[in-house]
């Protein structure tokens, strides 16, 4: 399977928080930003796209036990949300990058690694 | 939670968890401040300070089965979205209001949803709770009062498909007509 730090490379993606990204499957992705919605429906092996940045995504990110939050469009991470995603182990990367690009290029390449 | 009803949804379990036997749910609608004010008060047992300051974390919760408790934290996100805020003020052994201000016409502000369906579900579930709506915009104003409601019907279980049923398009008829025009919501 696929690892966090495979996808990060493809992805072209910056580490915000976290680390031993090696040591994370990825299978697939989940693009939403209605925070109820991720949470019924990511799944733990799923890079999380949003342009959602509160201290919510972190909580929602824990609830799922999703691989990772990737920020896009260049959204920054607050230094409290960095802080709490640093205490919960969640691994957040960040993107210049559309959703609808990072989703583009993540499909590609899990579709030749799955 | 694709619309309020199912945030006013969240919010009432939370007082029904808190063991409260009355509940007022209030809907107003103020076109001239811009503002959409949702307020829930309940006689539950309240939550001390300490839990009220930290309510809005959405790391704090009562569940024991997972540290995350999201209800609030995701309502006060949409409030602020939207330009508005959340307030809660508690004690304990008397109850707890919460006070839900949305801009009124923000574009991200969740239309209002079905009430009729989310007082059909609330009042299947528990239908000796005291709940109480009112609805209000500048010129028009609903209430219903279940205490009343029961007064009227005394051979009659709330939760008898027939009353339920009847509630539902009675609350529907009027949110219809007390929002008509005020929500700018696309009507079905």
């Amino acid at each position: 399977m696929a690892t966090l730090d495979q996808v990060r490379e493809v992805l072209g993606a910056q580490i915000l928080v976290g680390n031993d990204l090696d040591q994370r499957p990825v299978a697939g992705g989940y693009a939403c930003d209605m925070l109820s919605w991720v949470m019924s429906h990511a799944q733990p092996t799923d890079v999380w796209m949003t342009i959602l940045n509160s201290i919510n995504v972190i909580a929602v990110a824990v609830l799922t036990d999703c691989a990772c939050v990737l920020l896009t469009e260049g959204v920054e991470l607050p230094p409290d949300v960095a802080a709490r995603a640093q205490d919960k182990g969640v691994v957040v990367l960040g993107t210049q990058a559309s959703t609808y690009e990072a989703s583009a290029r993540l499909h590609a390449f899990l579709n030749q690694h799955p | 939670m694709r619309d309020l009803s199912l945030h006013l949804m969240d919010i009432i379990q939370n007082s029904v968890k808190a063991r409260a036997t009355a509940i007022e749910i209030e809907i107003d609608a103020r076109p001239h401040t811009d503002q959409l004010v949702l307020t829930v008060r309940d006689n539950g047992c309240g939550m001390p300070p300490d839990m009220v300051a930290n309510v809005q974390d959405p790391f704090v919760t009562t569940r024991t089965t997972r540290s995350v408790g999201l209800g609030i934290s995701l309502f006060k996100e949409l409030c602020e979205l939207t330009g508005g805020h959340l307030e809660i003020d508690s004690r304990e052994g008397v109850g707890t209001g919460l006070v839900a201000t949305l801009g009124l016409t923000s574009i991200d502000r969740l239309p209002l949803g079905d009430l009729g369906d989310t007082f059909y579900i609330l009042l299947s579930a528990d239908p000796g709770l005291d709940y109480s709506l009112k609805l209000t915009a500048p010129d028009r104003t609903f209430e219903l009062d279940m205490t009343e409601i029961r007064a009227e019907i005394p051979d009659l279980p709330v939760d008898d498909p027939a009353v339920l049923n009847w509630i539902r398009a009675y609350i529907q008829e009027n949110q219809s007509a007390v929002f008509s025009g005020v929500l700018g919501e696309i009507e079905s």
